[in-house]
């Protein structure tokens, strides 16, 4: 087994072992009575939920050690995935409970129910109410800062009021030691969201940046070049991510995951390049030279440089999914790399094509093939238009592509097409990537 | 979805199942069935 998923593997058994925990500890003797097996199913799922719930907050704190054997985007997938496993759970106790034991539902009179019940409603209906805003964060018009003050706020209270439940329920927890053991959870919890609030961004402001220059690139896109002030700058991989935020503080919330475009081959100076799409990325073009900016990374496994043994590489871009493919190629150049590359490149306007101007002056320094494919082309266009689909692939992809690696990085519409279709020519899916924006 | 998104779900499912079987376990266990 390679090392990467031996460690991956190990990580994955530690975080089964720490969700499972507690509810072993509960059968170190004394053993507590039953109450019924239904009664008891539901108290455990409630249990393993709650301990799923505070393993959340590792799973959000950007640890690279953890990260480095599947890719920060699968952790916060797995963020995510887990969350919905664990509020599932925890709403399966109350519902069991109302189903086998009726007199459980006057619990949910908050006027008369005892104190230790209403923790356990208040608990439920705020994780229900962060699971939603979570999902559909766009839907409902929340934005990211507000999103993220209200998510570690509402599930730092989500944890206490369910410890509150627990202690004040009392069931089988008589014993001080497993006492002891779910307020150790709650405290691990405080000190995970004390690291990603305060801890990290401490670590951040010893290492400031300071924009150098902001430049227009075509497309209503714009790069941020930043220097480093009194440190070494950043080793990063091409394809890599780091998260930003400009201004005189990284303990504000206002922090965003961008691509880095520059090469890294030239750690000392990065470039970020932003598209204005939201609150945040409107406001880039503004950002002053001097201003200073804190960076967070690198992260992500979207990278050339873990495939060292690659034949060649297909870059599969669409819009401003080119920005993690330029930091590639800029990079490449800058090693000389030979092996063969081949940028398939996805726009809606000749126009709007950023770095089409550079692209083709880093190819005589790359063994590189370039399609453009445009949806508006205009009228004397005499290259490829429309989607990238499975007939424009089979013309353009090589016809030995054994070894070959596939990066696929776009609008989700455009990566979901590039997949089916390179999976309907034989291209098996160990040898496809993609980067995802949508992190949250 | 890719091999990397697919085994993260099968990684969640299996620890799903797991937890659910241990919580299975344990209702049974201090129910002496």
């Amino acid at each position: 087994m390679e090392r990467r998923s031996l460690v991956g593997a190990l990580w994955v058994a530690l975080y089964a072992a720490v969700v499972l925990a507690p509810l072993l500890a509960l059968l170190v003797p004394p053993v507590p009575r039953g109450r019924g097996f239904w009664t008891d199913l539901s108290v455990a799922f409630a249990y393993s939920g709650l301990a799923m719930l505070v393993v959340q907050f590792a799973t959000a704190a950007r640890f690279r050690r953890v990260a480095a054997p599947y890719g920060i985007d699968i952790i916060l997938q797995f963020h995510r995935w887990t969350a919905l496993g664990a509020t599932a759970l925890i709403l399966a106790h109350p519902l069991i409970l109302f189903a086998v034991s009726p007199w459980t539902r006057g619990l949910l009179d908050v006027l008369s129910a005892p104190w230790s019940a209403r923790a356990g409603v208040a608990a439920l209906v705020l994780l229900l109410a962060l699971a939603t805003a979570s999902l559909w964060r766009t839907r409902l018009r929340l934005s990211y800062e507000a999103w993220r003050y209200t998510h570690g706020l509402a599930a730092v209270l989500v944890v206490a009021l369910a410890l509150y439940h627990v202690v004040g329920s009392g069931t089988y927890v008589h014993e001080p030691w497993k006492r002891t053991t779910w307020a150790g959870m709650g405290v691990a919890a405080v000190l995970l969201l004390g690291w990603i609030r305060i801890g990290r961004p401490a670590l951040l402001v010893r290492r400031p940046w300071r924009v150098e220059e902001v430049r227009a690139e075509r497309g209503r896109t714009w790069t941020l070049r930043l220097r480093p002030e009194g440190h070494a700058g950043l080793r990063f991989a091409p394809g890599q991510f780091a998260w930003l935020s400009l201004g005189r503080s990284p303990f504000a919330l206002r922090e965003h995951p961008f691509t880095v475009s520059s090469s890294a081959e030239r750690p000392d100076a990065v470039e970020f390049t932003i598209k204005e799409l939201g609150d945040f990325t409107r406001t880039v073009k503004d950002a002053a030279p001097g201003t200073f900016a804190y960076v967070d990374g690198p992260y992500g496994a979207f990278s050339p440089d873990r495939h060292r043994r690659a034949r060649g590489f297909v870059l599969l871009a669409g819009g401003v999914g080119i920005t993690p493919f330029m930091s590639v190629l800029r990079t490449f150049a800058d090693r000389g790399e030979r092996r063969p590359v081949l940028l398939l490149y996805a726009s809606n306007r000749w126009d709007d094509v950023t770095f089409r101007e550079e692209i083709e002056a880093l190819r005589p320094r790359l063994d590189a093939k370039v399609v453009h494919v445009l949806r508006e082309p205009p009228e004397d266009w005499r290259g490829e238009r429309g989607y990238v689909d499975r007939d424009l692939l089979a013309r353009h992809l090589p016809r030995d592509r054994t070894g070959w690696l596939f990066l696929v990085c776009g609008p989700p519409p455009m990566m979901e097409m590039v997949e089916k279709a390179l999976l309907d020519l034989g291209v098996p899916l160990r040898n496809v990537r993609v980067e995802r924006f949508d992190l949250v | 979805m890719t091999m990397r998104y697919l085994a993260m779900k099968a990684v969640v499912l299996a620890t799903m199942a797991l937890i659910v079987v241990a919580c299975v376990v344990f209702a049974a266990t201090v129910n002496r069935l």
